[in-house]
Parts: C-alpha cells; sequence; structure tokens
C-alpha cells in the first residue's frame, strides 16, 4: 500500500546525476473540525480547539503525526503498521485556541487534544462504532457498544514519555472493569515531530 | 457455552447516544472550568445513567449496569449531589463487579460519605420534600 517515489537528480543538460528511491507512508489526510461529523453523539468542539491549540505551539497547519500501529487490523491500513496523519484547521478554530490556552492548564488540554485524535483514528482507520461515555471517578471512559472493546487515549508534550505512557495505559486499560479488549491511543507532541501510537490488546482472565 | 447476554435495544443504544452527548458536554465545561454551566448537564447525565443501568440488568448485562450506576453516583457527586451518588455507589457495590473494581468504588463511597459529612448544613436544610399525594 506504500507507494514508492523515484527522483532523480538532474543538471542542466537534464542527465542524471544520481537516482534514489524513497518510499512515501501511507497517509491520511483531514480537517480537525471533521470529527464533528463522525462522532455526532459527542460533545467534541472544545477537544477540537483544544487540538489546534497543542498543535499549533509545535506546528503550522496541517500538523504531521507520524503514527505507529500495533496489532491493529484495517482495511485501509492493509498489511502496513506505520502511516502519516497530517491534520488541518481553519483560521476561526485557531482564533479559538489562542483564547483557550490562556484559559485551561496544560495537562487537560493535551488530553483532550489527545483525544480529539483519536476521534480520527475511529471511525477511519478502525470503526469502533457507537461509542458509549461513562464517568468513572476524575476520568471519561470510552467503550465500544458495537465491538467488545474499550478505548483508552493519553496524550502528552515530551516525546521521550511516549513509550512509557504507552505501556501505562495499556496496563490501565486493561483493568477495564468491563473485561474487554482495549484499543489504546497515544499521542506525543513535539516540535520534532508529532508521534502516535495506537494498539490493539485482548483481554485475558 | 452460549452468552446469556442479549443484543442491546434500539431504545437503549438511544438513551446511550444521548446521555454520551450530554455527559461528554459536562466533561468538557468541566475540564475548562465552566463549572457552573456544567452543573445541571452533570444531573441530567446521571438520570439518564440511572435509568440505563435496569435496562441492562434486563438484558443480562448486571456487570454494565453496575459499571452505569457508578458513573450515576459519579456524575450526582460532580453535581454536589453526595446523597444520591452514596446511594449509587452503595447499589453498585450490590451487583457483580471484578474485585479491584470494588475496592476502588469502594474508596470512591468512602470518600463521598466523608464530604457529605463536612456538607455545609444549609444544603441538607433547604432540601424541600413535597408530599406525593400534594
Amino acid at each position: 500500500m506504500r507507494e514508492l517515489s523515484v527522483l532523480y537528480v538532474r543538471n542542466l543538460r537534464n542527465e542524471t546525476l544520481s537516482a534514489g528511491c524513497v518510499i512515501v507512508m501511507h497517509t491520511f489526510r483531514c480537517a480537525i473540525e471533521k470529527i464533528l461529523d463522525w462522532h455526532p453523539h459527542l460533545f467534541l468542539e472544545v477537544h477540537i480547539v483544544a487540538c489546534v491549540a497543542v498543535m499549533r505551539s509545535h506546528s503550522a497547519s496541517p500538523a504531521v503525526f507520524e503514527v505507529t500501529c500495533e496489532n491493529i487490523v484495517s482495511d485501509w491500513l492493509g498489511e502496513e503498521t506505520q502511516f502519516r496523519l497530517e491534520v488541518a484547521w481553519s483560521e476561526e478554530t485557531e482564533r479559538n485556541a489562542e483564547r483557550l490556552r490562556a484559559t485551561i492548564q496544560t495537562r487537560p488540554m493535551v488530553e483532550m487534544a489527545a483525544s480529539a485524535l483519536a476521534f480520527i483514528l475511529t471511525p477511519n482507520i478502525v470503526n469502533l462504532g457507537q461509542l458509549d461515555v461513562t464517568n468513572y471517578g476524575d476520568r471519561a471512559d470510552y467503550r465500544s457498544l458495537d465491538l467488545p472493546s474499550v478505548l483508552e487515549i493519553s496524550g502528552t508534550e515530551t516525546a521521550s514519555e511516549l513509550a512509557r505512557r504507552h505501556r501505562e495505559k495499556v496496563a490501565q486499560a486493561l483493568e477495564n472493569p468491563f473485561g474487554l479488549d482495549a484499543y489504546v491511543v497515544v499521542c506525543a507532541f513535539s516540535t520534532f515531530g508529532h508521534l502516535i501510537r495506537f494498539s490493539y490488546h485482548g483481554w485475558e482472565e | 457455552m452460549s452468552d446469556p447476554k442479549k443484543q442491546y435495544t434500539k431504545a437503549l443504544k438511544e438513551a446511550m447516544r444521548r446521555k454520551s452527548e450530554i455527559l461528554s458536554k459536562a466533561q468538557a465545561f468541566w475540564e475548562i472550568g465552566m463549572r457552573e454551566t456544567a452543573q445541571p448537564l452533570w444531573l441530567s447525565a446521571a438520570t439518564y445513567e440511572e435509568h440505563i443501568a435496569p435496562m441492562l440488568d434486563a438484558l443480562g448485562r448486571e456487570l454494565e449496569g453496575a459499571m452505569h450506576r457508578i458513573s450515576a453516583a459519579s456524575c450526582y457527586e460532580k453535581a454536589g449531589d453526595l446523597s444520591r451518588a452514596v446511594n449509587l455507589y452503595r447499589a453498585a457495590l450490590s451487583s457483580p463487579l471484578r474485585e479491584d473494581t470494588r475496592e476502588e468504588v469502594e474508596n470512591l463511597l468512602s470518600a463521598c460519605l466523608i464530604a457529605l459529612n463536612h456538607q455545609p448544613s444549609e444544603s441538607t436544610s433547604s432540601i424541600h420534600l413535597s408530599p406525593r399525594w400534594g
């Protein structure tokens, strides 16, 4: 499913000086505002603005994420385990993001930003169908009503934390009180390149 | 062995859809500090959860029913209605729960009882009990 591009470097007489192959990753492009259409039964307006507030502090629109998948079965993805996610946003959302950044603490904003990105991955990469939200203590839990799975999401602005955070979230997700399988999305926002880990884990008693 | 759980009904999925919309709104407003705006939404979401829980029980999905009672309790707690929160945490504890979940809910119940004991007296004196026959 990857595109193969061949690059030629030529001189002014159109003689080939060198050639090289570049493997172009599968790319999914969208505007962050589209998650409202994909999840009409969830209130995600604030998540969108939070996501833009975090993305714009590291990069211009569109922000590019390198997504690494683990155990993800997806028609769109095929046999691939990595793809590029390009997320654009509107000027109006950018103006709202400026205001939000001044009023909300960083941690909840990054968590909401990660949720917005997770709501791109479902339904587009894996369709979890209708998501039910429950409140459990201080956290929001998402559960698919169409697949026996929960969705665990987290975000960080420290790229080096990604692996550790992902391990923590997998463990947490597999302790879900429903005894269901888990999809885990962890996003790392960074000026040096945004990263996402998207994985699926079967629940074992 | 066949799974005794029945499929979600259309009415149940619709109730869960509407509840998720309200609850996600409450959570978002709460996170950005608009707590007064979130308060009636927490109450509304809690009411939905209370209705959803027995519908799940009736489908043989008692564990899910218990989780929705915990969610209802948690929403009432956020809305400041600690008495209802306590009742729902207790109702959830009387259901089949995983052992680690039970421990967590017992901790949530203890914290809620402590908060209830420290609640200012005017909030309890303002409770208006209207006669059912009135």
